[in-house]
Parts: structure tokens; sequence; C-alpha cells
């Protein structure tokens, strides 16, 4: 039976915030949830007309940024029975299946499918296959390259996992996923370098100093850039935070929290040389740290390096200082200048992964070909029959038979080949006979044990990351 | 002979597989390459050190040609890298020790058929107090050169708030350049020193006293180095008690390296000098 991959979705390109608050979908796959009803195996009932059908696999995706909803169904379905128009809504004649989905999509939440539907794409086949892809290694993502997409993939590829709803094809396509995210990850640049202002300059840091575990930052006045910067530096590993505010109470406040010490605003140039990096946003209206407050703090820090980070507006920190020796200044212009650079680099890196998605788009498309009965028994054959040849050759290579003995050794390999293989094919042929005539009212089970086999003899070289979430369950 | 040919082809192969390990690991990001590279790269410097040992215990020290010489002054630098790669865990030191190793040790080859003569009085005492301490300074010299030239461009390129290009993001932080040269000046200078004071006073021992010590006879090479230490006391003062670092004490590292260089290439070679290699 041959599937079609539909994939449904919205995302912040086709639609504003408040559309995706008002169609989000979170836990849509537990009991419970919206599309529960939706799931294979939960009471749907087959439907008498000829092409109408049921969805076979489901997976919903639902984040701040976008909802996809995977679906497969055997192709040909154009209506799915468990979506038909609820009583009292009007279904408009002939609608087909994304349009039945959009508007059970609509319907749990509330609303009228015309109203989902202008924001709502629609892809089937390779485009479903290299959008996933796409969304997987963060090429769809609002901030390019940025990680928390794959990990919200992964939840929502265990949560349909658990309730049943992936088979053979989503299964396949969801670790496909993983593995095409892992490989643009570390065959392009799409995620390396920061583009955001407070990583900007924790990044710059660890260029300046390496290691972080031995160096102190300083914090002077307080805003939430700076306090982010403290945190990404805080996940970098810095020994220890001083906060310098002019109302000391904040100062302790803030100090607490990032479990560092708070340092009186007066008592500031006392304590300057204990830190390495000073990250300044204070609201002065001049500047706070000039050049000639610095020739002592560099003589008693005996020229170790500070790094200057001045995010506010106007300046705190005087140009001059990033004459010093040993001592870097950049300013909120100099960081913005980097996030740039480094998101105009992102861009370019993203045509290289785009070339990955659709290299392995390809590859899953063929895989999905050959996930019928004739393609598996073909490779099946070749399989042993490869094995037995290859054996045979080293075999021969020792030997050094004469002809007759080694046409019968051939004839025999051959013969043992044919008999080991004569057993699986019969069964795939029995259980698929026994699907297409509908014997096996529940699962498609021609083709998860085709797929078994694919598995047993390693007919796709297929790997599995290890960190994704797998099928212990019966396949 | 047909040993030290056959110990010289295996050691320029591990060092050949150790370059190919970093050439191709490091762009390609597999680390199992990389790894494979360096356990190469280590394979080829215990043959190397087993055969530096060897041929001074098979032909003794009086009978050394200039070649080993040359290779000495290898195996000493990569020492140096390896330490330096170990200590200050430096993958870039590991990552650039086996291209180097392997360009040393064929310019070693290059020069093994240059015979040469060491005065024999006190040979052994002196190959250990100048020779060996001497060619480990340089090795150490080298190094901060190497530091002190990446740290320069790179301190320029962070003040000026210049792009990084992709090799330079691929290199460690600012910092450990920095440590990298000062570790190579604090260890280089007393062995400097203590080279050089065994070389004063061998000179005269090994050439004749009246040859060694009147004006105007000095030799070339003495008077260079005599410069050199002049300088690698500034930086080695400077850097200790007055507390420089970075870019000023970088250039001067870069500075004495070169005048280094400058004295062992054309002073040996081309200078009428008891260091000749001609």
């Amino acid at each position: 039976m041959e599937r079609e991959i539909y994939l449904i979705g919205l995302n912040h390109r086709t639609a504003g915030v408040e559309v995706r608050e008002s169609f989000a979908l979170s836990n849509a796959l537990l009991p419970g949830g919206v599309f529960a009803d939706l799931l294979p195996g939960h009471n749907i009932v087959q439907s008498p007309a000829g092409n109408s059908g049921r969805l076979l696999e489901l997976l919903v995706l639902s984040t701040c940024n976008r909802v996809e909803i995977l679906a497969v169904a055997a192709s040909g379905v154009t209506s799915v029975s468990a979506v038909a128009p609820v009583s009292g809504s009007a279904a408009a004649a002939g609608e087909d299946l994304p349009d039945q989905i959009i508007r059970c999509w609509a319907e749990a939440k509330g609303r009228k499918a015309e109203e989902l539907k202008p924001y709502v794409y629609c892809h089937r086949g390779d485009a479903a296959v290299r959008h996933l892809f796409s969304v997987a290694s963060s090429l769809d993502s609002m901030v390019l390259g940025e990680p928390q997409i794959l990990g919200q993939l992964k939840n929502a590829y265990k949560q349909a996992l658990d309730g049943g709803a992936t088979k053979v094809i989503l299964n396949r396509l969801l670790h496909k996923a993983f593995s095409v995210a892992k490989r643009v990850r570390s065959e392009t640049g799409v995620a390396s370098s920061a583009v955001s202002i407070s990583y900007a300059a924790v990044e710059l840091a660890r260029r300046i100093f390496g290691d972080m575990s031995g160096h102190t930052a300083m914090l002077i006045g307080a805003g939430e850039m700076a306090e982010l910067a403290a945190t990404h530096l805080l996940n970098a590993g810095i020994k220890q935070v001083l906060v310098a505010n002019r109302t000391h109470s904040r100062a302790l406040e803030l100090a607490e929290r990032y479990n560092g010490l708070a340092v009186p605003f007066a008592s500031l140039f006392n304590h300057l040389h204990e830190a390495d990096i000073i990250i300044s946003s204070t609201g002065a209206p001049e500047t706070v740290i000039s050049a000639s407050n610095l020739a002592g703090v560099m003589k008693k820090r005996k020229n170790r390096p500070m790094f200057f980070i001045d995010i506010a507006v106007p300046r705190d920190i005087d140009p001059d200082v990033n004459s010093l020796d040993n001592i870097y200044l950049y300013d909120i212009d100099d960081l913005k200048e980097v996030v740039e650079e480094n998101q105009a680099q992102r861009q370019a890196e993203a045509v290289k992964a785009r070339e990955i998605v659709a290299e392995e788009t390809d590859a899953f498309l063929r895989w999905q070909d050959s996930l019928q009965l004739q393609p598996t028994i073909t490779d099946l054959i070749r399989r042993t029959e490869s094995i037995a040849e290859s054996e045979l050759e080293r075999t021969l290579r020792r030997l050094k038979l004469d002809a007759e003995s080694e046409l019968a050794l051939r004839a025999m390999l051959r013969s043992i080949a044919k008999k080991l293989n004569h057993q699986p094919i019969t069964f795939l042929k029995q259980r698929y006979a026994e699907e297409d005539a509908g014997k096996e009212s529940g699962d498609e089970v021609g083709e998860q044990f085709i797929s078994l086999v694919r598995r047993l003899y390693d007919l796709d070289n297929e790997e599995v990351l290890p960190d994704a979430p797998t099928n212990s369950k019966k396949n | 002979m047909s040993l030290a040919n056959f110990a010289s082809g295996v050691i320029i192969m591990f060092y050949a597989l150790g370059s190919l390990g970093t050439f191709w690991g490091i762009p390609a990001k597999r680390r199992k390459i990389q790894v494979f590279g360096r356990m190469f790269t280590l394979c080829g410097f215990c043959v190397h050190s087993v055969m530096v040992l060897a041929l001074v215990l098979a032909y003794g020290a009086d009978e050394l040609s200039k070649g080993y010489f040359m290779q000495l002054l290898a195996w000493s630098l990569l020492l140096v890298y390896f330490l330096g790669w170990r200590w200050l865990k430096s993958s870039f030191l590991a990552m650039t020790a086996a291209p180097l190793a392997l360009l040393l040790f064929i310019l070693g080859l290059k020069l093994d058929n240059v015979s040469g003569s060491l005065p024999d009085n006190l040979v052994e005492l002196f190959l250990s107090l100048h020779i060996v301490p001497m060619f480990l300074s340089l090795a150490l010299l080298a190094l901060a050169f190497g530091a002190g030239l990446l740290y320069v461009r790179l301190e320029h390129k962070i003040k000026t708030k210049a792009r990084l290009s992709e090799f330079e993001l691929e290199l460690p932080a600012l910092d450990s350049f920095d440590r990298i040269n000062s570790r190579a000046v604090i260890f280089g200078f007393p062995l400097y020193t203590l080279a050089l004071a065994a070389g004063f006073i061998w000179a005269p021992m090994a050439w004749g006293n009246e040859n060694s010590w009147r004006a105007g006879a000095w030799d070339p090479k003495e008077i260079i180095s005599l410069f050199v230490w002049f300088l690698y006391a500034a930086l080695f003062h400077l850097r200790l008690v007055q507390g420089w670092r970075g870019r000023k004490a970088a250039k001067l590292a870069i500075l004495i390296f070169a005048i280094s260089v400058f004295s062992l290439v054309v002073v040996n070679f081309f200078m009428p000098t008891h260091h000749s290699f001609s």
C-alpha cells in the first residue's frame, strides 16, 4: 500500500503572534487532547465509501513559533472518516484530507476553518519531508540556527511515540530528521557564532581569556542585557560575579541571584582590579570610567588583560580606554556589528545546509519507495547473493579447485541462498496478500513486516542516533 | 647505516601520518582521525629519540656530522613542543607539532652528509652543557616566536574589532598564547645563559687562549650570541619584574628569535667562525 506524507502547519512567517497563540496545540495527542480521537486505532470506524480511509500515523509539534501537523495516510485516500463533519457543522462538499485536518484543528480551538485557513501551509510528499528536515535543522526558525527546536521536535516525537501514533514511516522520518539536524550542525556553520548581543560579548570574553573558571566579572549598573550577559558568563563557568549599583539594595539583590558579591558604588575603583570582565550599563549621563582611572588598576593587576563591555547609551566608558595596552573595550555598536556579521555568516551557511536537506530528502524518498513488497524482495535476494558471492570468492582463491567442482560449489551456494530466502519471502507475500484482502483489520501488517525484514537484514544501512527517542515497544 | 636509513624512513612515515591526521582531521572535524594523528606523531617522536641517542652512542660525541646537530635541534624543538602540549593542554601545539616535525626532520637529513668535528677536549661534558641547553633554549625561543606572532595578529584584530578569519576562530584564546610565550621565555633564558657560559669557558680551552680573548679576534658567533643574551635578559626581567605581558613582550620575543635565526643561518653558513657549517 502506498503512503502519502502530509505536513500542515503555520509558523512565525505565515501567522502573527495572536493567531499562533489561539491555534496552539499543546498536548494534542495526549488522552483528552484535541487530536486524541484521530490517533490510529482509536475508535475509528472504517468508512464504507471507497476512497475513504484513516490516518495511519500522526505527530503534532507545537511551539510558540509554529504548529506542524505531520500525518501519514494511504495514498488515494481523500477523506478521513474520523474527521467527518461533526453533526451540526457544515462541511463543504469535496473537501480533501488537509482541509479536513484544518477544520478539525480549528474546531478543536472553537474557531471556524475559514479563520485558520489563510495562515496555514500544506505540503505533501517530498515537500513535507523537506519542510520537516528544514525545521529540525533550524533553517526555518526565527533565529536561524537556534538549538531549541530540535529538542522540541524530540519531545513531540516522544509524545506521539508514547501515544502509539507513529509507525514505520514517521519513526523513520523523525530519526532521519534528527540525524539531518546533527549533520547540518556539524558540517555547516549555521549554528556557530553568537547572534545575540549578550552572547556575542561572552564569546569575545572567551576569545580573550579562554577558560572562564579562573576569572571574575563585574556588573556596573543593572539592566536586562547586562543581566543576560551575566547569566551567559555564569553558564560559561565564571568564578565570581561582583555587582556595583547606585542603588545598593538592587546590587545586593542581583549579587544574591548570581551568588556573587555586592560592591558599594562609591568604592568601585577599589574593586575594579579584581575584575577581568566588566559589563557596564548605568544610566549615567557622563562617562563613569576613563583611561586615567585605569593606570593604577593595571599596575595592581600586573597588566593582566581586562575586557570592558559597555552596553549603556550614553556610554559609560570613555573610548580612550581601548587605547591602553592589555585592555579591550567593546561598546554596544561594536557588539551589534559582530552580531550582524554573524547573522550574515549564518545566512551564507544556510545555503550549504539546504543542500544537505535536499540530499537527505531524496534519500528518504528512495527509502519510502523501497518500502514495498517487490523492492524489498529484490533487495533481500541481492543482499544474500552478494554475501554468498564474496564468501565464495574468498574460499575459491584458497582452494584452487578444478572447473567442475567450482561449478558444483557455486550451484550449492546459490541454492542455499535461495532456500534461506524462500521462507521470509513467502511470509511477506502472505502478510501482504492478507492486508490487501482486508483480513487484518487493525494495523497495516504487511508494511510493518517489510520494515522489520529491512531492518533485520540491514537493507538500508541505517543508523540510529543514540539520543533519539526510540520505539522500544513492538513496532 | 642501512639501519639508520630504515629508522629515518619509519620516522618520516610516522610524522607524515601525523600531519595527515592534522590536515584531514581538523577541517573535517573528525576527532578519531585527530587522535590517530597525534598517536602517530608521538610514535615518530619515540623512534626519533631512540635514533638521536643511538647515533651518539654509536659514533661517539666527537665524530658527529653537522646533519646530526640539525637532527638534534629538530628533536629539541619537538621535545619542547610535546612538553608544552602536555603541560599547557594546548591542542593547538598538538596540531602543529607533526607538520613541523616532518619539515625539520627532512631538513636534518639533507645536511646529513656535511661532516664536522668538535674539538675533542671534554667533549661529552660540553655536549651536555653547551649544545643541548643551547638547542633547547632555541627551541623554546621558536615556541615563543610562533606564539608571539599569533598573539600579535589576534590581539590586533580584537583590539581594532576586525572580523576574525575562519582559521583565527579555530585558534585558542589570546591569553593562552601569552602564557606559552611567557613560559618559553622563563624556561628558555636560564638555559640560554648556561649554554652561553659553558661556551665561553669551552672556547679558550678548545681553541687556545691567545686566539680567543685578544681584542678583535672575537668570533662573530660569540658577539651576536652575547647581544642576543642582553636582549633575552631584558625580556626576562621585564616579564618577571616589571609585569610586562601581551603585545610588547611578544614583539620582543619575535625580535630575539629573528636575530637567533639570522645568527644560525647567516653566521654559521657564511661567516668565518668556529661554528661554521660549510
